[in-house]
């Protein structure tokens, strides 16, 4: 009798305990999960955006929509107070993330530029940081706790097999318990390493399709150099025989026909201007660059320099502020972003009124953002970003001569060098376009300790 | 004194055009001959060093993009031979990159010029070669000559 009570008395402690382990196991489980559901989420949105492919559209769509019932679920299961705090502070990045996600996807229905543009802010990778450390976190305190639920059930099974000897029958029970408890441990396993072989077979398809399209980038850059030069023979044609026709039988011309061959010359110009452009800016994503130490004050000086002439010419003020700290950029990327920003500022002033262009510079912590404004005519909000792209021209070229390959030239040198852009601008009174590159770190002398000098 | 011979090799027959209209109007004194791809050409610098027609030109006029035979083969060619690599080669091509730059001089070239697509430039490029390499430079005696 005494035997049978304490056996009742262990069993129940060790179903309590395993109970807990169980519940331990359940949130472990569930929390691989939910990581696994976003990462699949990000994957399909990364596969959709790179391919356009609406097959990737499926993971995605399948994978975001289990993140919130998943994460309701962990929410009902932990107990302990610090762990449930840390589980409710992943709600916001985890909401964020999928707000990106799902606003990505949506941009990319209307353009691959469109959805990249969002991607490159880099604000969808933080947030996966933030919700991967936070995960891990919260697993490595559960699977503490868990440990130490291992423990208290060994002790609890240990007094078991003390009192087992007294009756074959409880011996039979806790035999078909640990059975059932094990073989459910299993099935999670296997549904773990499903999961985990789901998600790498995905990652493996987005890295090789991005493979596959750096390729392709590089064929449709290789295409517009070859195409350039080609493109240029004709034109050389062009504008040759529109000129001997002159030189030749310009007496002969009536004034209407001379105006049509200066018209057939001026028109081989512009070609010419916008196949150079079109070059330069196909050249930037081909040339080898390398990032490195860049007096950004040397380089602002040298632009303005060489635009003197220019800016002279259009009766521009000029004025620079701000103490300017060493970046890490290419010194010939930075200053033909640098020239590209001030020769705007200084192009698109309102007719009757001299260009004012102020260069400002400031550190924000390890990042310096140099802000070139104006007086200008300014950017309708809702032109702002279409600016950046390739020849995108928001005037005619008779009000404001160009091609419209300077700002998108400033966009993917600024990416490029891992850096950033933007623009604030109110339309009629003016623009404020910045751009943001690391401060320059001088790399840590040989024999100063450092991070990771410590193991070896 | 013996006339300047320059071989132009161009495959478009507009460029040649315009070409041989610049030294014209340039008035350059010398024989300007053509050809129209990398065989041609490589054929017309054989001919002239058996002696069989064609002299061996002064200067050599090099469009890098050419059918079949590419101009940086030509370039290669000709400065391999023993005669023919005194001969100055200059390049004229409407490409302006850094790796075909950096190729062309590596191979030997000695001068690079860009095709202007205005008339009057691919002039001052016809004035400027004539007093350059037509007249100023000193070159070796000619094989053959």
């Amino acid at each position: 009798m005494a035997s049978a009570i304490a056996l009742n008395l262990n069993l129940t402690r060790l179903n309590d305990s395993r109970a807990l382990v169980s519940r331990t196991t359940t949130i472990l489980e569930r929390t691989a999960m939910l990581q696994s559901r976003i990462r699949t989420a990000e994957a399909g949105q990364r596969g959709y955006i790179l391919t356009g492919e609406r097959r990737y559209l499926q993971p995605y769509l399948e994978a975001s929509a289990q993140v919130w019932p998943l994460f309701a679920e962990l929410r009902g299961l932990v107990l302990r107070q610090d762990l449930s705090q840390r589980l409710a502070d992943l709600e916001r990045p985890i909401r964020a993330k999928l707000d990106e996600l799902a606003q990505t996807v949506s941009l990319r229905e209307r353009g691959f530029e469109d959805a990249l543009s969002v991607v490159r802010t880099d604000v969808g990778q933080r947030l996966m940081e933030e919700i991967e450390e936070g995960l891990q976190a919260f697993s490595e305190a559960e699977r503490r706790l868990l440990e130490e639920r291992s423990q208290d059930e060994a002790r609890a099974a240990n007094s078991i097999t003390f009192v087992v000897e007294v009756t074959g029958l409880s011996a039979l029970l806790t035999a078909t318990l640990g059975i059932v408890l094990i073989a459910r441990d299993r099935s999670r396993a296997r549904v773990l390493a499903a999961e985990q072989g789901f998600r790498q077979e995905l990652e493996q398809r987005v890295e090789q399709r991005t493979a596959e399209l750096s390729e392709v980038n590089r064929e449709l850059d290789a295409f517009a150099y070859t195409i350039s030069h080609d493109l240029r023979a004709p034109l050389r044609a062009m504008h040759g025989y529109a000129d001997s026709l002159e030189e030749d039988f310009g007496p002969e011309l009536p004034p209407q026909a001379r105006g049509y061959t200066h018209r057939i010359t001026a028109a081989a110009l512009r070609m010419e201007e916008l196949i150079e452009d079109l070059l330069s800016y196909s050249r930037l994503t081909r040339v080898e660059m390398t990032l490195g130490r860049v007096d950004l004050e040397a380089v602002v000086r040298r632009t303005l320099d060489g635009l003197r002439p220019a800016l002279d010419g259009a009766g521009a003020r000029v004025e620079v502020a701000g103490p300017m700290p060493l970046v890490r950029a290419n010194a010939t990327l930075l200053g033909q972003v640098i020239e590209n920003l001030v020769t705007n500022a200084a192009k698109f002033t309102a007719p009757g009124r001299g260009p004012v262009v102020r260069i400002e510079v400031e550190t924000v912590e390890d990042r310096v953002r140099l802000a070139v404004r104006d007086e200008g005519i300014g950017i309708e909000p809702g032109h702002q970003e279409r600016i950046f792209r390739p020849f995108e021209r928001l005037h005619g070229t008779e009000a404001y001569p160009g091609t419209g390959i300077g700002l998108a030239i400033v966009r993917r040198a600024m990416e490029r060098m891992e850096g950033r852009y933007g623009v604030t601008s109110v339309p009629g009174q003016g623009s404020r376009f910045f751009i943001e590159l690391p401060a320059y770190a001088e790399p840590s002398r040989p024999g100063a300790p450092s991070a990771a000098g410590g193991a070896s | 004194m013996n006339v300047h011979r320059v071989l132009i090799v161009e495959d478009d027959p507009d460029d040649r055009h315009m070409i041989a209209r610049a030294f014209r109007k340039a008035n350059v004194e010398a024989e300007l001959d053509f050809a129209e791809d990398g065989d041609q050409a490589l054929a017309y610098l054989d001919g002239a060093l058996r002696g069989e027609g064609a002299v061996v030109p002064t200067v050599i006029l090099l469009d890098l993009k050419l059918p079949r035979r590419s101009g940086f083969e030509v370039l290669a060619y000709v400065k391999a031979d023993g005669h023919l690599r005194r001969v100055p080669v200059v390049i004229l091509t409407s490409s302006r990159e850094s790796t075909d730059l950096a190729r062309a001089y590596d191979l030997g070239a000695n001068s690079y010029l860009v095709k202007p697509v205005r008339p009057d430039a691919l002039l001052q490029i016809a004035a400027q070669v004539d007093s350059y390499w037509l007249r100023l430079n000193e070159q070796p005696g000619h094989p053959r000559l």
